[in-house]
């Protein structure tokens, strides 16, 4: 009779629960620690806490799609990607609006194997480009600066710099940097430049989604907002976990990589993420005005034509 | 077992020490020298795997290498063929059983205007079928890809890092790739060989010169190409290995493994002490043997703990037997011992035991029998002059006893007299005297000292208190009796011995004193008021020296009550162990204590009392003679 009733009661509670609203969600890259927020808040259970079930997708684990792609053919429903490659989306019709921005300071960076002395240092050199994107800081870097650089398209790694195939790598700090510092013992430091410290600080990473999806889905979109802010302060605060939980992501996609680098990657990212304005990571959205001069700035470099409103694309 | 009571454990002990010790000294040296030369050994060795390791692989690299290059005039010529293309990659693959893959790729829009054309042969991982595919396409972009850019970029030969491909050979591997030029030099496309990462990590697991040794292959990136714990490969570089092992050491082997450097390093391996060899490969990978000096000193440490163990049960064994071994040679020692031992108790005649050694022993047997033989013959001499001494002792004796007979012992007993003496000789017998006669109520005596003691000494006493006893009743006056004993002891004195004498006549009823001092002492007078005082005396000679030596005598009149105190000069000059005498000031403060009425046997003891507790039992050095006359 007992076991009857603990199986009714069971039954009760399962019917009880609300119905979990699914959601597609694709960071822009391999999995690594560069996400170890949205890992965190879906294995401590924020978004399902939310009331949602948030499935999350590498592209399969291969690095030759984008998530811009993945959301403009709607079969996702939020991105993380970096502002400018969006601004650049946007002019060519995709819309999409930040609902979030987590990255507060740009970690884009160019590590050569020649000694860099000033901007003119990269003058002809022929560097290393994903050829997915990200690299538009640099075009504004060598807009600024009358440099003429001779890029070469590659998917991911350091081979393409440590073969000596190339001048240059652009690399983000918090990985191909990173990598190349694990593969080469360091890399010397008048060997790198970067780029925010030649006043080009734009944040990069946001979480993105459609406008149609915004307007459809407003509630739905606060809710993993909210989760997901709740992830990265819980990996900020609990760095070992969060390291712990995003290895167990990475393995299942079988991404060659090891733990020692996604804990440097880990500590990078939450370091890019604290506002230098207030000193503390508390995702503040893009200002106006840096987000008008980034405007500005990529229409004076012809990466865009038009000027975009700020309010469409910020929320 | 006490050690200190027992010599042949403390010998043994010894030996036991000084051997261990030098063993431990001996074992220590051969250790540090053994081990230096394992060390080098282990090195030798470990570079000489390596060495055959690499140039294993670099067969293989070799063989690839030369199989792609020697195809390069084949694709030029039938580049038009497809078919033939394909059929080139089959032949590479097939015809090699180190390559598992094989491609012609490309430049886009360089064959027949199409984007990607790339025939591709390779043997499926799983079921190690050959296929062939073409296998460029939007989602398999081959011309960002490294193992066709890079050598693109460098216009050269290049083994690409190890990647997991997923183009079509679905597996962990490295590409060869090799540029195609056509006559005029342009760039067209890149040909390409795959060898599986699986043969290679079999090939390296195999170099095993040590049982935990273990081999490492890294790429030009750092990445771990071949290591012992697969999940590393591809994962992990050598960097991430040794930072997370805190090693700067690590950390310079990995540079210098990058730089394409040869040599050997020794490093902390997660706590174990370890080396590592290392050198490149031609292909810009970096092979390196991790050896644990552990694992190398294993053997040396299993004869070490056997070494060990069977030192110590040889140190046992030694400490028996030299045990037993001393006890065998130092027992006749312990018999002389006991022999000696039995003659400490009186028994000289103790046996001592032979010995058969002609060595030390020998030489202490012959000086303790020696030692017997003296003894013995020491105590037959001393039986011999104790008893000889014994004799003359008794013959002292009763020399003594003659002598003190001589002495007169009856003291007179009268109302108007009270006389007493005493002779206490330094030897047996002794040179001085005394003698009184009372002859009606007159009375002679006389107080002397001859020269010398002992025997000599006693006769001579003797003569003078025979010519005394003779000559002084006589009734002479006391100068004729002196002179006369004098003459009468000058007479045959070939000796040349005297005598120092006091002799006097005392007239009991008028109390006339006729005296005569013959070199003698003074003696003292203590007046009937105690006043004490020494007698003034004519000088004389001692008796004996001269014959008819004019001798003087006086007359003075006592009155009763005075008491004469007759001495020798054994009082006076009675010694300190510090060398102070008696003297004629404590004899005169002495004679003035002495109370009138005192009988003179109490007076002459006294007087010895006096003496005895002045010397302190210091040794008497000279006979001692005192008499007291009280006149009453």
């Amino acid at each position: 009779m007992k076991r009857l009733l603990t199986v009714a009661l069971l039954l009760l509670a399962v019917v009880a629960l609300p119905a979990q609203e699914v959601v597609t969600f694709m960071p822009q890259w391999l999995p690594q620690t560069q996400f170890a927020g949205y890992y965190v808040a879906l294995e401590k259970g924020f978004y399902a806490e939310e009331g949602l079930d948030v499935i999350v997708d590498h592209f399969g684990g291969s690095s030759t799609g984008t998530a811009l792609e993945k959301i403009e053919q709607r079969k996702v429903d939020i991105i993380t990607s970096q502002l400018i490659s969006v601004m650049i989306e946007r002019e060519r019709g995709m819309h999409l609006i930040n609902v979030l921005q987590t990255s507060q300071v740009n970690g884009l960076m160019c590590a050569t194997h020649f000694p860099i002395t000033s901007p003119a240092s990269l003058d002809s050199a022929l560097i290393g480009r994903w050829k997915v994107g990200f690299g538009e800081v640099c075009d504004l870097f060598c807009y600024k600066n009358g440099l003429h650089v001779e890029w070469v398209p590659y998917i991911q790694g350091i081979n393409l710099f440590i073969s000596g195939a190339v001048d240059g790598l652009l690399c983000y700090s918090y990985s191909e940097f990173l990598q190349l510092e694990l593969a080469t013992g360091g890399i010397r430091e008048d060997h790198r430049i970067r780029f925010s410290d030649y006043g080009l600080n734009y944040p990069e990473d946001g979480l993105y989604v459609t406008e149609e999806f915004y307007r459809n889905h407003k509630s739905t979109v606060d809710k993993f907002v909210r989760a997901s802010r709740r992830g990265w302060e819980y990996a900020r605060a609990n760095k070992e976990e969060a390291l712990d939980i995003s290895m167990k992501v990475i393995a299942e996609f079988n991404v060659a990589t090891n733990r020692t680098f996604q804990r440097m990657m880990l500590d990078e990212i939450l370091r890019l993420q604290v506002n230098p304005l207030t000193d503390i990571a508390d995702y503040a959205p893009v200002r106006r005005e840096v987000f008008e001069e980034l405007n500005r700035s990529l229409i004076e470099a012809k990466i865009l034509k038009t000027t975009l409103n700020y309010e469409e694309m910020i929320r | 077992m006490s050690l200190k009571k027992n010599f042949a454990s403390r010998l043994s002990l010894y030996v036991l020490l000084i051997s261990a010790g030098l063993m431990l000294v001996v074992t220590i040296l051969f250790g540090l020298f053994s081990s230096s030369a394992m060390r080098l050994e282990s090195r030798a060795v470990a570079e000489r795997e390596l060495d055959n390791a690499i140039l294993d692989i670099e067969k293989v690299i070799t063989e690839v290498e030369r199989t792609v290059d020697n195809l390069d005039w084949v694709v030029e010529q039938h580049m038009q063929d497809e078919s033939f293309l394909y059929l080139v990659t089959r032949e590479i693959v097939t015809a090699n059983p180190n390559i598992i893959g094989s491609a012609v790729a490309f430049e886009p829009g360089f064959y027949k205007g199409r984007k990607y054309f790339s025939p591709y042969t390779y043997i499926g991982d799983q079921t190690h079928e050959v296929h062939s595919i073409q296998m460029g396409n939007e989602n398999y972009d081959y011309p960002v890809l490294d193992w066709y850019q890079i050598p693109k970029l460098l216009n050269r030969p290049y083994w690409s890092e190890p990647y997991f491909d997923d183009g079509g050979g679905g597996q962990a591997m490295s590409t060869y790739s090799m540029p195609l030029h056509d006559d005029e030099g342009n760039f067209y496309g890149i040909m390409t060989a795959d060898i599986s990462l699986a043969w290679l990590s079999d090939r390296v697991d195999a170099i095993k010169p040590y049982p935990h040794s273990f081999t490492m292959l890294i790429g030009r990136n750092g990445s771990f190409i071949a290591h012992p714990d697969e999940n590393k490969v591809l994962n992990e570089t050598i960097f991430t290995v040794a930072m997370e092992m805190f090693d700067t050491t690590a950390v310079q082997i990995g540079r210098e493994m990058l730089a394409g450097a040869k040599g050997m390093q020794r490093f902390s391996n997660r706590g174990e002490d370890s080396f590592m060899v290392y050198g490149p490969l031609s292909n810009g990978w970096s092979m390196a043997l991790v050896c644990s000096y552990a694992d190398v000193f294993r053997n040396a440490r299993i004869m070490n703990i056997v070494l060990g163990a069977l030192l110590f049960l040889g140190l046992i064994g030694l400490f028996i037997g030299c045990r037993r071994i001393i006890r065998q040679l130092t027992l006749p020692i312990v018999e002389f011992s006991n022999s000696a031992m039995t003659m400490a108790k009186g028994n000289f005649k103790a046996a001592i035991p032979e010995v058969e050694t002609k060595d030390e022993l020998l030489k202490l047997r012959n000086s303790l029998s020696y030692m017997q033989q003296s003894i013995n013959e020491y105590i037959e001499e001393l039986k011999s002059t104790t008893a000889s001494n014994e004799r003359y002792e008794s013959e002292l004796n009763i020399a003594r006893d003659i002598q003190m007979s001589m002495l007169p012992q009856d003291f007179p007993q009268r109302d108007d007299l009270s006389l007493y003496a005493m002779v206490q000789p330094a030897k047996e017998v002794g040179g001085d005297l005394y003698d009184f006669v009372v002859v009606g109520d007159t009375v002679y005596f006389l107080v002397g000292d001859v020269s010398g003691k002992g025997v000599p000494a006693a006769l001579f006493m003797a003569i003078a208190r025979a010519a005394f006893r003779f000559i002084g009743a006589l009734g002479l006056p006391m100068k004729e009796v002196v002179q006369r004993v004098s003459d009468c002891l000058c007479d045959g004195n070939t000796s040349e011995m005297f005598v120092t004498l006091f002799a006097g006549r005392l007239d009991l009823k008028t109390g006339q004193l006729d005296y005569c001092n013959g070199g003698h002492n003074p003696i003292v007078v203590i007046d009937p008021d105690g006043k004490a005082s020494f007698l003034q005396a004519k000088p004389n000679l001692a008796a004996g020296l001269f014959p008819g030596f004019p001798y003087q005598d006086e007359i003075i009149t006592l009155k009763r009550g005075t008491r004469l105190v007759l001495y020798t000069d054994g009082v006076t000059e009675a010694e300190r162990v510090d060398k102070l005498q008696y003297g004629e000031e404590q004899l005169l403060a002495w004679a003035q204590r002495v109370s009138p009425d005192t009988p003179s046997n109490v007076v002459v003891s006294d007087l010895f009392t006096q003496v005895k507790h002045f010397t302190r039992g210091a040794d008497q050095n000279d006979d001692i003679t005192i008499m007291s006359l009280l006149f009453k």
